[in-house]
């Protein structure tokens, strides 16, 4: 599947490196699969946001 | 010497804040080579930095306790005029317009920037193996890790290159290397310290914090930097109230958490026995241990996880894509990693974390504070890629981040301070877990503790 959505979405990730990272991914995705199946609708998400809050400036340049 | 018993002296003109950055420099320049603690000494500036504020104090015009005192800030602070390379190749030559609130507050507070401290490629790591800047090495044995990602910092302060320094807590990044470093490593709640100008790593999980030799020192640098700021949408506008730290304090009333399930499991058994003989010493100041259970923080740490891995990736995507190459290749892999996660899994994590958040509210509503061991063993060495722990082999990145991850996800204030050695004698780090925003109380009492014990009196060999 990890290959797949790779090509799909054109990551790039060289072959070797691609098989390194999915037994990794395979792994979180067990382990996480539980809790974030649950029904969670009704909990805010812990992000926050500030509409008055200004950008700072790009900083660099990478040139 | 500590901020504490530096400052009377800087006051009153008996200790020149010129001859201190000297020496701090001369000290730097000969552990430098051995330790790799800075990627930048800014040894002009801080000279002439210190000539202005000898003047200033001589004029009767002293600031605060950091008057005249040198520090570091981990080399993703942004200082103006100064470089700031977050360890990576690709912000070699980056130098900002402007500084990050944290180091302009210390800068108007009198304290000196002696130099920018190492760390590991992008904070992204707990080792400081960088391999664009070269390996920092731990000062109480050079041939194994300070920790990460703030490696620099922590070791800086433990060599005595700086008497304090500023670091960044994602996942472990302040208290791992305070840990294994031997300091004091202060983890503010997630909205007390602003991260304005600070770069990013995970924006929902990312903490300030300072680096000290004693918990007092620590204290004073965190009563500098916190406090409103409109610049970081984080931040939460309450009072800093300052710790009290007394010569000879006691504990009676206090309870302290110990949990008795995960926290004390898959440890080196050094790890173990220093951890339990700290709780002996709360008890001698009178406080009372209750036994407590948290939650699956295995889960929670792959929670954790999980919401690092999508939100550095999305600060990296664009850099990722064009210069893949200009990497290293742990951080490339993470940032890998982090592409195929899907927004809804990393929503619902973070409506999971609001869980976590709740039942740590609710624990920390019966204790005053939960005592664990900071990580679960010693220093690993440069290179060791797994561990024996607990009968199981780990990955060392995986065992070191055990214990740590998950609490990044509560936003809760965390102290760790030195509670033994190894028998190979490595520190070995204690954490104090605090309610939300109570910093206070959370000094106090490892203030507390460090005055009934003399773990944070050793120095490093390589200092002496």
């Amino acid at each position: 599947m990890w290959e797949r959505i790779a090509a799909l979405r054109e990551f790039g990730i060289p072959d070797d490196q691609l098989k390194e990272i999915v037994p990794i991914l395979e792994a979180l995705s067990k382990q996480v699969r539980r809790a974030l199946d649950r029904d969670l609708s009704t909990t805010e998400p812990a992000l926050t946001f500030r509409c008055d809050v200004r950008l700072s400036p790009p900083e660099f340049d990478e040139r | 010497m500590t901020i504490a018993e530096l400052a009377p002296q800087i006051q009153s003109g008996k200790i020149s804040p010129v001859e201190l950055v000297r020496q701090t420099l001369d000290r730097i320049a000969a552990l430098q080579p051995k330790l790799n603690a800075y990627v930048t000494v800014t040894a002009e500036w801080a000279l002439k930095q210190a000539q202005l504020e000898e003047q200033e104090i001589r004029a009767g015009r002293y600031r605060s306790r950091l008057h005249g005192i040198p520090f570091a800030a981990k080399d993703l602070f942004y200082t103006k005029g100064i470089r700031t390379t977050v360890g990576s190749k690709i912000f070699a030559d980056f130098e900002p317009s402007y500084d990050a609130a944290a180091v302009d507050r210390l800068y108007q507070a009198g304290a000196i920037l002696v130099g920018k401290a190492g760390l590991h490629e992008w904070a992204y790591g707990i080792t400081s193996n960088n391999p664009h800047f070269g390996t920092i090495r731990n000062p109480w044995d050079p041939e194994r890790i300070p920790g990460g990602s703030s490696g620099g910092s922590a070791a800086a302060v433990s060599a005595e290159m700086c008497h304090f320094s500023l670091g960044s807590d994602t996942g472990g990044s302040i208290r791992i290397p305070a840990a294994f470093c031997g300091v004091v490593g202060l983890k503010a709640t997630f909205g007390r310290i602003s991260r304005h100008g600070v770069f990013p790593l995970g924006f929902s999980l990312d903490h300030i914090g300072p680096f000290a030799t004693t918990v007092e020192d620590a204290a004073f640098v965190y009563q500098t930097i916190s406090g409103a700021d409109s610049r970081d949408d984080s931040i939460v506008d309450r009072p800093v109230d300052a710790a009290v730290l007394t010569q000879h304090p006691r504990l009676t009333s206090k309870k302290v958490g110990v949990p008795r399930n995960f926290y004390f499991e898959k440890l080196h058994p050094d790890v173990e026995a220093a951890t339990r003989k700290a709780l002996t010493v709360f008890e001698s100041l009178g406080a009372s241990l209750v036994d407590i259970e948290v939650p699956d923080m295995e889960e929670y740490s792959a929670i954790a996880r999980l919401i690092l891995l999508a939100e550095a990736s999305s600060v990296h995507a664009r850099r990722l894509e064009e210069r893949r190459q200009d990497f290293g290749d742990d951080v490339r892999s993470l940032l890998d990693q982090g592409r195929f996660i899907l927004a809804t899994d990393y929503l619902n994590a973070q409506r999971q974390r609001r869980h976590l958040a709740e039942k740590f509210r609710d624990l920390l509503s019966r204790v005053d504070v939960v005592a664990t061991p900071a990580v679960s063993v010693p220093a690993p060495k440069i290179g060791q890629k797994t561990l024996q722990v607990g009968g199981e082999e780990q990955e060392v990145r995986i065992a070191v981040t055990r214990i740590p991850r998950a609490l990044n996800l509560t936003g809760l204030p965390l102290l760790t301070l030195p509670c033994g050695f190894s028998s190979e004698g490595l520190p070995i780090g204690l954490q104090l877990i605090g309610s939300a925003f109570d910093e206070k109380q959370l000094l106090e009492i490892g203030h507390a503790y460090e005055q009934s014990t003399e773990w944070h009196k050793r120095r490093p060999p390589v200092a002496a």
